[in-house]
């Protein structure tokens, strides 16, 4: 019985023993890798910078893997992240490497800053095994604005001194350039009014003469060409008819050439001419018309009586002396 | 002088039948006087008709107005996107009880087409109808078969809802003598056109003309006189749709992509010489020509996509056109 109490009191000792010795290991060999986080300051004020510094102290003899620092943390932005540095001794068994982050925060508050994670592999063992820092609290203050006290500009930037030098160098060619554009239009300036205008020897002179003057001679034109008595009985009604539009055309500053007799004689519904007048142009474009496109061959009498109306036409819807307005007569081509 | 005279004394006796039409339509039909005319002109000068304007502007109404004053076979079809050729022109049927193929055909087959809202209907119904339009006659099977005279073919589309639609060709809108635009009623009209509806009276339109009398009056057409002059004025006027610059148009130059056809000058010689008759002259005179040139030309322009760009349409080219080209 008692030799079997001593048997189990061994078993337990021999346990007791292995697990002490495995923790002791393990204690020991944490011991040697330190993961620290330091801020320069606990408190800063809105919009300020602090560095934190990250420090790991572990033996040379295994995988370390550094922590990537993120771009922000909750409230809190990272500006700037330093390079890793090592720092070892020589012949040393244990090294120390170190980053700095700078930290800024636009927002008053407290925030957390969350511990840095570090991987690692020991040599000769396959597990994965973590160090971390300590979580820090960074807190960030605002400036106490006294309401009372009323809102203030903002104040106006510094003059700096300015040198002709430093004038010159940004606006040389500006300079250069406007005084060149002032010197041509100074000379052409010069040219144009000095230089002696040339005065032509033969001037073409324009003959203006009033729009009546101009039919009335068409028309003693188409009577001396004696075109009906001679059978031209359609070309004499078609030139009368365009004498009339062409008279009525620069009278009027009506486009009658491209008109119908319908169109023309709606024209001078509005009472620009007289009952008489608008009569004979009625009798006149119509029986043009009837000569030019339905064969109608009309008698003697009627074709002095066409012209007759053309006459009176003109004579009683020509402009009055001092309403004339001369009109430029084509000029002959050679 | 004499034959000019002995015409007129025809066109007097052959075209009275031209204000009982124009009476029996005026009886349904209120206002759209214009449209009423180019309807005459069409059959009297035997030209295809597309007439185009909004819904409820009397379009399909007068067409049918029309068939109903003249002693003729009337048609209308509507044309959907589901419309098949031989839908129009007919097919052939198998008869089980006599054991063979027989012609069964289409309502092509009438004096009086109404083609409804033509542009809804896909390209080769289109095509089947122009095609008949143009030849006068129909295939089936092996069979060609002649249309009735007269022949005439209204077409209407709507200028609004362009979705779903299958515009016509240049080629085959070109096929059409007239391009109508039809506009809205005066105030007055539309007061008559109300009170004609509250009253709930509509009148009938009697048949007053036999297509004899039209093919008659047809060959009376075609006779009137039109001078050489009227004839240069027309040939003009389609020159200077597809030569702008010779006519002192350069502007015209940047907005016409093609211009009237000789089918132009043909339609507008013929159109010319039906108003004419419609007003009871035996010869042209430069006021008839411009009467019709907008519906013989509006459909016969090409614009460009500056034309476009610019909302120019064709009317105000066929304007400037027209205030060119010297009257004879």
């Amino acid at each position: 019985m008692k030799k079997v109490l001593n048997i189990k009191m061994l078993k337990k000792a021999l346990i007791t023993g292995i697990a002490l010795l495995l923790f002791i290991a393990n204690t020991g060999f944490s011991q040697n890798i330190q993961a620290t986080a330091k801020l320069d300051a606990t408190t800063i004020k809105i919009g300020d910078q602090v560095k934190l510094h990250l420090t790991v102290q572990h033996p040379l003899n295994m995988v370390f893997n550094w922590a990537t620092p993120p771009d922000s943390m909750s409230g809190i932005e990272v500006v700037e992240s330093s390079k890793v540095d090592t720092i070892g001794k020589k012949d040393s068994v244990v090294i120390t490497q170190t980053q700095t982050l700078t930290l800024t925060s636009f927002d008053s508050g407290y925030y957390p800053i969350p511990p840095f994670v570090f991987h690692y592999k020991k040599e000769k063992d396959t597990n994965d095994y973590v160090v971390e820092t300590q979580a820090l609290l960074l807190t960030v203050t605002t400036i106490p604005i006294d309401t009372a006290k009323g809102f203030k500009d903002i104040k106006n930037r510094l003059d700096a001194n300015y040198s002709f030098g430093e004038f010159w160098e940004v606006y040389k060619w500006y300079v250069i350039g406007g005084l060149a554009a002032i010197l041509i239009i100074a000379g052409l300036l010069v040219y144009f009014l000095t230089r002696k205008k040339v005065v032509p020897i033969f001037v073409e002179k324009v003959i203006k003469r009033p729009a009546h003057e101009i039919a009335l001679e068409a028309l003693q034109a188409v009577e001396n060409e004696k075109l009906w008595q001679q059978g031209f009985v359609k070309k004499y009604y078609s030139e009368v008819s365009d004498i009339i539009r062409t008279y009525i055309e620069n009278r009027y500053n009506v486009i009658a050439m491209e008109l119908t007799t319908d169109e023309i004689l709606y024209h001078f519904n509005r009472g620009q001419i007289n009952t008489e007048a608008k009569d004979k142009l009625t009798q006149l474009l119509k029986l043009s018309d009837l000569v030019k496109f339905a064969k109608v061959q009309p008698l003697p009498n009627e074709h002095d009586l066409c012209l007759t109306n053309a006459y009176s036409f003109i004579q009683l819807t020509k402009a009055k002396e001092e309403d004339i307005k001369p009109i430029e007569e084509p000029k002959e081509e050679n | 002088m004499t034959d000019i005279q002995e015409l007129n004394e025809r066109i007097q006796r052959e075209s009275s039948f031209v204000d009982l039409l124009q009476m029996e339509m005026g009886k349904v039909i209120i206002g759209q006087k214009s449209m009423t005319e180019r309807l005459m002109i069409g059959l009297l000068s035997n030209g295809h008709i597309l007439l185009e304007g909004i819904p409820g502007l009397a379009k399909t109404l007068a067409i049918k107005s029309l068939s109903s004053a003249i002693h003729a076979k009337f048609s209308r079809i509507q044309f959907t996107p589901d419309l098949l050729p031989a839908d129009l022109v007919g097919t052939m049927i198998y008869n089980q009880r006599k054991e063979e193929f027989t012609v069964r055909k289409g309502p092509l087959f009438s004096n009086l087409i109404l083609a409804d809202e033509i542009n809804r209907a896909p390209a080769k119904v289109q095509s089947a109808l122009l095609e008949a339009m143009q030849e006068r006659q129909v295939t089936i099977g092996d069979e060609t078969f002649a249309l009735p005279e007269p022949f005439l073919v209204l077409a209407t589309q709507n200028p609004i809802e362009q979705e779903g639609t299958y515009p016509l060709p240049e080629a085959q809108v070109d096929r059409f003598m007239l391009k109508v635009v039809i506009g809205y009623p005066s105030q007055e009209e539309e007061r008559m056109i109300i009170r004609q509806n509250i009253a709930n009276t509509y009148p009938t339109v009697n048949a007053v003309v036999k297509p004899e009398a039209i093919i008659k009056a047809r060959s009376v057409v075609r006779e009137v006189y039109m001078d050489e002059k009227i004839e240069k004025y027309i040939i003009d006027i389609v020159f200077a749709t597809r030569f702008p610059k010779e006519y002192k148009l350069n502007k015209l130059t940047q907005l016409i992509s093609f211009g009237g056809s000789p089918r132009a000058s043909i339609n507008l010689a013929l159109a010319a010489k039906a108003y004419a008759f419609i007003k009871r002259r035996g010869y042209v005179i430069p006021e008839d020509v411009r009467a019709i040139c907008h519906d013989v030309l509006r459909h016969r322009i090409g614009l460009t996509y500056e034309a476009e760009a610019e909302n120019i349409t064709s009317e105000e080219i066929i304007n400037e056109i027209l205030n060119a080209i010297e009257v004879p």
